[in-house]
């Protein structure tokens, strides 16, 4: 009984470790070799399902990208017909109406440019090539439209263009051909090697065009023309920043000169209400280029508009900022209101005297009997240099300046000859458009784009509820630039 | 021993899976009953407007709220939990992000522009976030770049924040500001058009250029 017992005793732990075994063995030799086949089941229909996925990503993209390239090739066939059709026009009517044809080709390709998988490295000298054919286009367009004509330099540069052109045709068209460019695409680093290799070789590819315009080399190569005195070092430098500030302030650090169209030194000040600046002061005659305070972007910015008081205090302010530091005479134009400050466009003013002439060939009007105009008078006239912006922010909380940025006036500042003789005020006024209820806005001094400048009446216009500025040329009594002014919570847009 | 060590396993391969299900739950932050604070009142103004919720506006994520936001998901094909989490939030235009910048009065260009300055220059000063974008504005005013802020910073290959997707990240207060105050003029790099970081550049046709400033951990060209 005893031993029996014991047998059973025995027994039982031996029957549950041989079936603890089974359940093992089973999960070891069947169980997880099962759910190993079954998950990589599932990975074979992920793995296809992505690969599919993956190649109908890659089909897009190359059908994207054939587009764009096709498009491209078409363009620049139309961009060659109109070349083409430019160099045997003699009708002035007609050459302005292509030229225009012309820009707005050029202006599709340099959009399609940017669509295509080219790095910069590789498409950079033809984005230019392009962008400079339009640019002249529209320049020689509005040179007709003004009454001149095209000469012998202008008829060899189109031809020139449309040598280049053709060629720029017959590539893309054998690319095309091939099929390779969206494959290519791909591949993307292999693509920038091969790219930095053609940048390389890339000489003269394309023709030099020689004109004026916001595009051409001569605008890029532009040297400031505002800047004056002679070079000044580091500690000079140091000295001209902390003059800048009104508070007191300390040099934190030193960033040395960085160079450029405008060499400067570079400093972070530490002002006295805890704030850090960054200022930037001219190596040449040691001028302000920038100031800028840091200020916290965590504040919550007002969100109502600066009434017209405020307005009016914070053009005395930078008004008072500019005269007191040697800047001049400037006076407040457009508003924008950001976060914590307002911007304000300064823009120097310059006193000319001016005597008012009569246009030859300008038939009197009942305008000008109306205003009993009278010629040859002479007088001094306020005039608004716009080439020559500064830009100020106030900051909303404590009214003082927090920024100052002089790129504009250092650029294109210069000893200007504007006394010269001009038509009335109603003479230009009669040049408006008859339904435009106009305001007078002064004289003012507007760049152009072909790097001109041209003195000119400002009129502040208004139709069906909308805002306008229109330029009359002071000189000739043509309508040289509509603006069209748009308020909105930001302050005032032009466009 | 061997029975240890099988448990251990099954042990850790069901916390790396749970792990990995919290993982990627922990980063959409969501709003529920109980929940206060700004975003509550964003949710409850916009349901108010849209008629949903006649309670007060109070930051506070009570019964009524919750309701509403059920009545919002049915109305909206949602799940009805009276959750607002991702799918909900961006039905209804509100981002729940903790650092998320206030963009309502940002256009267009100057958010792209933004997010471009995050993606690339988020480490970096406040005056080297003004430089990047500044650079991609001086590239706009160039003939050899596209004409428009989108065709330059989608050029292929242009920006490494594009390429990895950090772009898509959204901008923070800071970078935003950045945008805003190269759009109106600041041009800390004095008109350069390339940038890079000299530590991980490789680009020879990139390094080959002469650097004309230092800002950060970015050489400008």
């Amino acid at each position: 009984m005893e031993n029996n017992t014991k047998n059973k005793q025995k027994q039982a732990p031996f029957g549950a470790a041989k079936r603890g075994r089974a359940t093992v063995d089973a999960l070891f030799y069947f169980v997880i070799p099962l759910m190993l086949v079954a998950a990589l089941i599932v990975l074979g229909f992920w793995g296809n399902a992505q690969k599919a996925r993956a190649e109908g990503l890659r089909r897009n993209n190359e059908d994207i990208y054939t587009q764009a390239y096709t498009e491209l090739a078409d363009s620049v066939n139309s961009m060659n017909n109109a070349l083409a059709k430019l160099l045997v026009s003699n009708s002035n009517a007609n050459l302005a109406l292509t030229f225009d044809e012309l820009w707005k080709e050029c202006g599709t390709i340099t959009a399609l440019m940017g669509r295509i998988p080219q790095s910069h490295a590789k498409n950079c000298e033809l984005t230019r090539f392009l962008a400079q054919t339009g640019d002249y286009a529209r320049q020689l367009s509005a040179s007709i439209m003004g009454g001149k004509n095209i000469d012998g330099t202008d008829r060899e540069q189109l031809s020139r263009l449309l040598e280049a052109g053709e060629r720029v045709h017959s590539e893309l068209s054998e690319c095309l051909t091939r099929g390779d460019i969206p494959l290519a695409a791909i591949d993307g680093e292999a693509y920038f090697e091969f790219d930095e290799q053609e940048a390389a070789e890339t000489g003269e590819k394309y023709p030099t065009l020689v004109y004026e315009g916001p595009f051409s080399n001569s605008t890029e190569q532009r040297e400031p023309s505002g800047l004056s005195g002679e070079d000044i070092d580091e500690e000079a430098a140091k000295t001209a920043a902390l003059s800048f500030i009104d508070g007191g302030a300390l040099i934190e650090t030193s960033h040395g000169l960085s160079e450029g169209k405008l060499p400067y030194y570079g400093f972070t000040l530490l002002l006295e209400n805890g704030r850090n600046a960054d200022i930037a002061i001219t190596k040449r005659g040691g001028m302000l280029l920038y100031l800028n305070e840091n200020s916290s972007t965590d504040g919550e910015a007002p969100s109502e508009i600066p009434d017209e008081k405020t307005l009016e205090t914070m053009g005395n302010i930078g008004r008072e900022y500019l005269k007191n530091h040697n800047f001049g005479e400037f006076e407040p134009t457009y508003v924008k209101f950001y976060d914590d400050s307002v911007l304000i466009d300064f823009v120097a003013v310059l006193n000319v005297k001016c005597v008012e002439t009569e246009k030859s060939g300008f038939e009197p009007t009942e305008a000008d009997t109306a205003a009993r105009h009278k010629p040859n008078r002479a007088a001094v006239y306020k005039v608004k240099l716009y080439p020559d912006l500064v830009k100020i922010r106030i900051s909303r909380d404590d009214m003082h300046v927090v920024g100052v940025d002089a790129r504009n006036l250092l650029f294109n500042s210069r000893q200007r000859d504007l006394d010269t003789g001009l038509i009335s005020e109603e003479r230009a006024a009669a040049g408006l458009f008859k339904d435009a209820g106009a305001s007078m806005g002064g004289l003012a001094l507007i760049p152009m784009d072909d790097n001109t400048e041209r003195l000119c009446y400002e009129f502040l216009c208004s139709l069906s509820g909308r805002d306008y500025i229109v330029y009359i040329d002071a000189l000739t009594g043509e309508e040289v630039r509509v603006l069209r002014l748009i308020d909105n919570e930001n302050g005032t847009l032009t466009v | 021993m061997k029975k240890t060590k099988r448990t251990a396993a099954l042990l850790l391969a069901a916390v790396i899976l749970v792990s990995c299900i919290l993982f990627s739950a922990a980063d959409a932050e969501t709003l529920r009953r109980g929940s206060r604070g700004e975003l509550v009142k964003k949710v409850q103004t916009r349901l108010k407007k849209w008629g949903f919720y006649n309670g007060e506006v109070d930051g506070v994520y009570g019964q009524k709220t919750e309701s509403a936001v059920k009545a919002f998901q049915r109305r909206n094909g949602l799940t009805a939990d009276g959750i607002v989490g991702k799918k909900t939030a961006a039905a209804m235009g509100i981002s729940l992000g903790s650092d998320t910048a206030n963009t309502s009065s940002v256009d267009n260009n100057t958010y792209l522009l933004a997010r471009l300055v995050h993606g690339e220059a988020r480490g970096e000063p406040y005056k080297g976030k003004v430089a990047v974008a500044a650079v991609v504005l001086n590239r706009v005013k160039s003939p050899s770049f596209p004409n428009t802020i989108a065709g330059v910073i989608y050029q292929s290959g242009a920006f490494d924040a594009v390429s990895d997707g950090q772009i898509n990240l959204q901008p923070d207060n800071e970078s935003i500001k950045a945008a805003k105050d190269a759009l109106n003029g600041w041009d800390p790099t004095n008109g350069c058009l390339y940038y890079y970081n000299p530590r991980t550049a490789t680009s020879k046709w990139m390094l080959s250029r002469k650097v004309l400033l230092t800002i950060g951990n970015h050489a400008f060209c």
